[in-house]
């Protein structure tokens, strides 16, 4: 009984000409965004080899341990064309440094970085707003229109439950929606092959057909809606302004409303808070740098260059090219760099100083865009549209999780760096600075004031930083970042949706109590 | 058989549509039930479908209670309305395969609904037309062709010559009869006095949801019915 309704159901709609329209733009409307979607990838993938490239090819020239800065790079997802969640115009990059542990930077507006804001046009944007709204079209006059038109009561007169009518009726939507997204779905791998920029595995079907079960049970939800309103309003026309009022408020309004209202929360004065605790952390290496001068007066042996090699104004980061010194390309006093070497400790001092700096994040800023994040997921969990989209992002990998384990891998990668330089005993000498080829004795044994002597008087008696052979760095660390596997993002994506689920099953519920008493004269 | 035992129907709004109705029909019988708008006619119908609950009383068909044993009561019915609804998109054959099945008769053949479609008098180029673009007449055949293929014992009509055009309305009353002829119990509601009168084994007067008159087809012989009626309807 219920397959002989939906399958009246499904082949009523699908000859219905509302349903064709719908097709036609729906599949419209994918391709576009699919195109305009993976242009967008195209052009970060681009940028994001290119980085990898240029990064390969400085490390491949690093010719002392000073160059040995590797940036890691946080990968495009192909299947940010059907999400592009939290995913951001342009690749995220990470430089691993001594005096940083990879972090999101605090801006000046106090705008949560982890918060999706779901403005970006992809597949998930499409559904989110359009299908819904073709689902309402679909499914507004469900009962109220058979009413309207006789056919209800022609059905009811048969030996027909009413449970079994409204199974059959949200079968039927359910095939017609399973249609309409299996089609949306083979358009946009169609148009994604025609254009040869992306390339899909394995993992990535299983995850694009997760894509798609959430699509159909957030539509499911839209068409259960439709169904209930039709029941509970005499008219179609009544149902169908209820209803469009509806999907304007889920569908587009309240995901912004509950980003708007955790961002309002807290006002804006914890970002100053959050800065100023992070500022605290800051454990005076660069004073301890100043005092040195004070004390020692001005230690450079050329007095006419500025004691910052940026200017006066320079970042102090600057002082003295603790980051990048070559003997070939600076007049700094090897003497003073020594010292700071061997007396402040200043390498180790900035790595102590990265950590508490870090420790500082966690506790003053992490700890809020983490918090802001928990309150929008309760928010969220009264909003269809946005567990639809967060479910979407995690099936795409590009939801906040994936970029945070994305740092937490860049993090044990700089603890790796920061061990490897370590080993190499680079925080208690200044052999970084040097060739390589140059033993720990031989650096120790040269005179560097002699040496900038002869550099200054004949540059080519020192042997130039081009002509050196590049660093091997066979046993240097690599990074590792391996991506979530496909069917825990699965699992996760449906465990986002269990309030949908629920929202589902209420509706459900409340349709057949309503249409139990429904009078279809 | 199709049996009405005070059965009674009040809205939530107070108003009484149906005040206490007993009334019979046996199998091969026809019941008229003739009335102005609004004497309950319709709404009798509706309670034997349960389309709306009854406030007391009982509404059988075969036997079986209507409110408490609605599929099974609607097993043994059929329904033709005043205007039969049907799904436009679909053809004539594609309503009647999905309202047959809805019937219980699943292993129907093409060839069986081409016969029946025959039989009420469709056109065959009919048989494979969107309804959308019968007439009312087609429709009301498409309706008769339904309640055949059901093979309800009960057969309860809505007015259904409402609206049809002499010709289309006498095919239809042809159909009637000869329904009648297989045994089928027949309650009919109708404003037509001259055919309930010529056809009908029985024929009810319903004035403001109570039944005023009822008179067999042989108390009739040689009475002016619409006289009846008019004289029914005056009296305030």
């Amino acid at each position: 009984m219920i397959w002989t309704i939906a399958r009246k159901e499904f082949f009523e709609k699908m000859l219905d000409f509302r349903v064709i329209v719908s097709f036609v733009i729906a599949i419209v409307l994918t391709a576009t965004a699919t195109y305009v979607a993976a242009d967008s990838y195209r052009v970060k993938k681009a940028e994001y080899d290119q980085l990898l490239r240029n990064n390969q090819d400085e490390l491949k020239e690093a010719k002392v341990y000073s160059q040995f800065k590797p940036v890691v790079c946080y990968p495009p997802s192909p299947l940010s064309i059907f999400s592009q969640g939290i995913d951001v115009p342009t690749p995220i990059t990470v430089p691993i440094a001594l005096d940083e542990v990879p972090q999101y930077r605090p801006t000046a507006a106090g705008a949560n970085p982890i918060m999706s804001i779901f403005e970006k046009l992809d597949i998930a944007i499409v559904i989110r707003v359009l299908f819904s709204l073709l689902v309402i079209l679909l499914t507004f006059d469900a009962f109220s229109g058979e009413k309207e038109s006789g056919t209800l009561r022609q059905t009811l007169s048969n030996p027909v439950t009413r449970v079994a009518l409204f199974a059959g009726k949200l079968a039927g939507t359910i095939l017609v929606l399973a249609a309409v997204v299996a089609l949306t779905f083979l358009t946009t791998l169609l148009v994604l092959r025609l254009s040869s920029e992306v390339s899909f595995g394995m993992s990535d079907m299983v995850r694009i057909t997760g894509v798609a079960l959430a699509t159909m049970i957030y539509l499911a939800f839209f068409a259960l809606l439709g169904m209930l309103i039709s029941l509970l309003f005499q008219h179609s026309s009544t149902s169908l302004v209820v209803l469009l009022f509806s999907w304007f408020f889920l569908a587009v309004f309240q995901p912004n409303l509950n980003t708007y209202v955790v961002s309002e929360a807290g006002g804006t004065g914890w970002i100053q808070t959050a800065q100023a605790g992070m500022a605290s952390a800051d454990c005076g290496v660069y004073d301890e740098l100043e005092k040195y001068e004070k004390d020692h007066g001005d230690p450079r042996s050329d007095r006419s260059k500025p004691m910052y090699f940026g200017g006066p104004g320079a970042s102090k980061s600057q002082y003295y090219g603790t980051f990048s010194l070559y003997p070939e390309v600076t007049d700094a006093d090897f003497g003073v760099l020594q010292y700071l070497i061997g007396q402040i400790q200043i390498y180790r001092k900035f790595g102590d100083c990265a950590e508490r700096s870090f420790n500082a994040y966690r506790t003053y800023y992490r700890s809020h865009l983490e918090r802001q994040l928990r309150f929008k997921r309760a928010l969220d969990l009264f909003s269809p549209a946005a567990l639809y989209s967060r479910s979407a992002a995690v099936l795409s990998m590009t939801d906040a999780d994936n970029l945070e384990s994305f740092l937490d891998a860049a993090r044990q990668y700089r603890t790796a760096y920061v061990g490897f330089l370590d080993r190499k005993g680079l925080f208690s000498s200044n052999a970084q600075l040097y060739f390589s080829r140059l033993s720990r004795d031989q650096i120790d044994k040269t005179a560097t004031d002699e040496r900038m002597a002869r550099y200054r008087q004949d540059p080519e008696s020192v042997p130039y930083l081009s002509k050196a052979p590049p660093l091997d760095l066979s046993d240097a660390p690599v990074f590792a970042w391996r991506q979530t596997d496909p069917g825990d993002d699965v699992r996760e994506g449906a465990r986002t949706l269990f309030p949908l689920y629920a929202l589902i099953m209420a509706l459900c519920a409340l349709t057949v109590w309503r249409l139990r008493s429904y009078d279809p004269r | 058989m199709i049996q009405a035992l005070d059965l009674t129907k009040r809205y939530e709004d107070g108003h009484l549509a149906l005040d206490h109705l007993n009334l019979s029909v046996q199998p091969g019988q026809i019941y008229a039930l003739l009335g102005a708008n609004g004497a309950g006619k319709t709404t009798t119908i509706n309670l034997f479908f349960n389309f709306i609950e009854p406030t007391s009383g009982t509404a059988t068909i075969s036997g079986i209670d209507c409110t408490k044993n609605p599929l099974d009561a609607k097993r043994h019915a059929a329904y033709v309305s005043e205007n039969v609804m049907l799904y436009g998109n679909f053809t004539a054959r594609q309503n009647l395969d999905f309202f047959t099945k809805l019937a219980g008769r699943k292993d129907l053949k093409r060839e069986e609904y081409y016969m029946t479609m025959r039989e009420v008098g469709l056109p065959e180029r009919a048989f494979e037309q969107r309804v959308k673009t019968f007439s009312k007449g087609m429709r009301q055949k498409l309706g008769i062709a339904i309640a055949i293929l059901k093979q309800a014992e009960a057969l309860l009509l809505d007015e259904p010559t409402s609206g049809l055009d002499p010709k289309a309305a006498a095919d239809f009353i042809d159909l009637i009869v000869r329904l009648k002829t297989e045994g089928k119990a027949i309650l009919m509601s109708t404003h037509d006095i001259f055919r309930a009168k010529e056809i009908a084994d029985c024929v009810g007067i319903m004035k403001e949801g109570v039944l005023i008159m009822e008179k067999t087809n042989q108390d009739l012989a040689g009475e002016d019915l619409e006289k009846i009626y008019l004289k029914f309807m005056e009296v305030s």
